[in-house]
């Protein structure tokens, strides 16, 4: 078996382990069982099958990527809903 | 505290007028995990079906993959059963909207960073520029 050692925040170390008691009950083993559990689904998310790179930092990938358009941010997220309305009636 | 995060913030970030960098500003905080944020997966999407309607399919990918790397970040999704309860109050918002006053309520997240005067007198509204003054 392996071994990860990892650092979290106080309040999301409590609350994982409140539920993992909760669903695998307050005995030895209980941690191990859901943090395999929690590890396994999350690589399983991350595993896409695509070649897209991860951008190299999430902020700076948004710089410039709307240039041009001149609404303001409120004015676009408001024309999404017509855009969704229509997309939905044709 | 805990903020949820609108659309209009990841929208602006993306655009060249003046409230881009205080949003990238904002958002590089959410990133380091110094400030703690939820996006719901309708408002991702409706940041993705801006980007695709003024033309850049290519870049809502890396958007979306983007949305995994912020330390302080949550995408919640909403259950039909909220969205139905979103439309049920009587608070005169658009669908948009009271799917981000519904997830507050579900939450209990005081304050959504927005631009969108629509939520004033329902929820308490901050801007970028305020969270950040509040921060430091």
């Amino acid at each position: 078996m392996g071994e990860i050692k990892v650092s979290v925040p106080d309040e999301k170390e409590e609350k994982f382990r409140k539920a993992a008691m909760k669903v695998f009950g307050h005995k030895r083993g209980s941690i191990s069982k859901a943090a395999t559990k929690a590890l396994d689904e999350w690589a399983e998310r991350m595993s896409f099958e695509t070649d897209i790179k991860m951008p190299e930092d999430p902020v700076e990938f948004l710089e410039g990527n709307m240039a041009g358009v001149e609404e303001s941010g409120v004015e676009l997220q408001e024309k999404a809903s017509e855009v969704r309305i229509d997309e939905v009636s044709n | 505290m805990k903020y949820l995060i609108d659309a209009n913030i990841f929208l602006e970030a993306q655009l060249e007028e003046g409230k881009s960098e205080v949003c990238r500003g904002f958002l590089a905080e959410v990133r380091d995990g110094s400030i703690e944020g939820v996006l719901t997966m309708f408002h991702a999407d409706t940041v993705a079906v801006m980007m695709e309607n003024k033309g850049f399919q290519d870049k809502i990918s890396g958007f979306m993959l983007s949305l995994y790397m912020y330390k302080g970040l949550d995408v919640f999704t909403l259950e039909l059963s909220g969205k139905a309860e979103a439309m049920m109050s009587d608070n005169g918002l658009s669908f948009d909207d009271s799917i981000a006053v519904q997830t507050m309520e579900e939450l209990e997240i005081e304050k959504i960073v927005s631009y969108d005067d629509d939520f004033d007198g329902v929820r308490e509204r901050i801007t970028p520029r305020e969270v950040l003054k509040n921060a430091t």
